[in-house]
């Protein structure tokens, strides 16, 4: 997948609030109705780096619903900084968006 | 136990059972401002433009969700994709805005139409296949997401305008609002309710856990993005999920029982904003 992850920031004095939507099934697996047996896909890990620097770690599981949103803040940073965000699921899939504030 | 809808006076319709509905005056324009007066009466703090919201407009606290999700829409990819789909030439190298335009040139904002020319509604998403389909291209499955999407991108390119659907004076034309007039408050299924049961008469009213959503206006909202499918649905496919619930034999969307009722609140939603895409639980 080329890009899975739309991220959107917005500075408050020296704090941003990161906010990102990321597209992924999330599929728990299982048996469905009909008999067919889906695997479960799901993200594992997902890290955001700000300046180089590890700011966020999420260990997910297969309760995450799909298509996950999730916001949190960095203090001390600033427009221009940059932010890496990367995450690896449970198929071995990886997908990264680096952007500036 | 159903209070009957009194405050809407000012037409008079005629049913003919297992057939088709006599007018004796249809008044678009004034069941339109009936429709509106119950609504502004029955929910008096609501601004009319924030109608279109649905059951957000009337909530406080569904409101708060709404807002905080709508912070970061979860509709952006599929809208995304929804562009790509509407600017992907046809292989005769036809655009799709381009054929469209051929419908006098119609915005968005004024679909569904009545078609003299073949005696049917048209609603946006039988113009598009009739562009498909006339440019050599398959149509689309009026259930699944490709079309979705592009009625999302559509939508969203109208946001700044305001629904405008005219009835006109063709005979065809005011029998089929009508008709779609007609299913609006007619009965039906095994729960015997109508349309106008749960969305008018019990508007703001609590189904089980949910709150019912006044109905000015709704139809500007869609196609929604359901968080309970994780998927864009499209309002045929809704009006598929309420004969489902008050156990009737659904229609197959797009058939023209739908395009009826949609033609019907369509016109109730005159000079409402288009909202689409939107979101909802």
């Amino acid at each position: 997948m080329s890009n899975s992850i739309k991220v959107r920031t917005s500075v408050r004095n020296n704090t941003v609030t990161v906010r990102m939507l990321v597209r992924h099934a999330m599929e728990v697996g299982g048996v469905r109705a009909n008999g067919e047996r889906v695997a479960a896909h799901f993200i594992k890990e997902i890290t955001c780096t700000h300046n180089g620097k590890t700011v966020m770690v999420g260990h997910w599981g297969a309760g995450i619903a799909k298509n996950p949103y999730l916001s949190f803040t960095i203090r001390d940073a600033a427009v221009g900084d940059e932010l890496r965000i990367r995450w690896v699921d449970n198929q071995g899939g990886i997908d990264e968006f680096a952007t500036r504030i | 136990m159903w209070r009957s809808v009194r405050s809407i006076r000012s037409f008079a319709i005629t049913l003919v059972l297992g057939g088709a509905a006599l007018i004796a005056h249809a008044d678009s324009t004034a069941d339109r401002e009936a429709f509106r007066r119950l609504y502004l009466q029955r929910f008096p703090t609501v601004e009319i433009d924030q109608f279109v919201l649905g059951v957000y407009a009337i909530d406080a606290k569904l409101r708060e969700q709404y807002e905080s999700i709508n912070e970061f829409p979860p509709y952006e990819f599929a809208l995304d994709e929804g562009e790509d789909l509407v600017l992907k030439r046809f292989a005769n190298g036809v655009g799709l805005r381009e054929c469209l335009a051929k419908n006098d040139n119609r915005g968005v904002n004024q679909y569904p139409y009545f078609d003299a020319a073949t005696g049917e509604i048209v609603s946006l998403s039988v113009a598009i296949n009739r562009c498909r389909e006339r440019n050599g291209e398959a149509p689309l499955n009026y259930r699944r997401q490709a079309l979705a999407k592009t009625l999302a991108a559509l939508n969203f390119s109208a946001r700044g305008t305001r629904r405008s659907v005219t009835v006109g004076h063709d005979a065809k034309a005011q029998a089929a609002y009508a008709s779609g007039k007609a299913h609006f408050y007619m009965k039906r299924g095994q729960l015997n309710l109508s349309c106008a049961d749960c969305h008018v008469t019990a508007a703001g009213k609590h189904l089980r856990e949910q709150t019912l959503a006044p109905l000015l206006g709704a139809v500007n909202h869609y196609p929604v993005y359901g968080l309970r499918w994780g998927a864009l649905g499209t309002l045929h496919m809704r009006f598929v999920g309420c004969f489902e619930q008050v156990r009737a034999m659904p229609a197959a969307p797009q058939s023209r029982i739908y395009r009826e009722l949609e033609y019907f609140l369509a016109v109730m939603s005159n000079g409402l904003p288009m909202s689409g895409p939107g979101i909802q639980r």
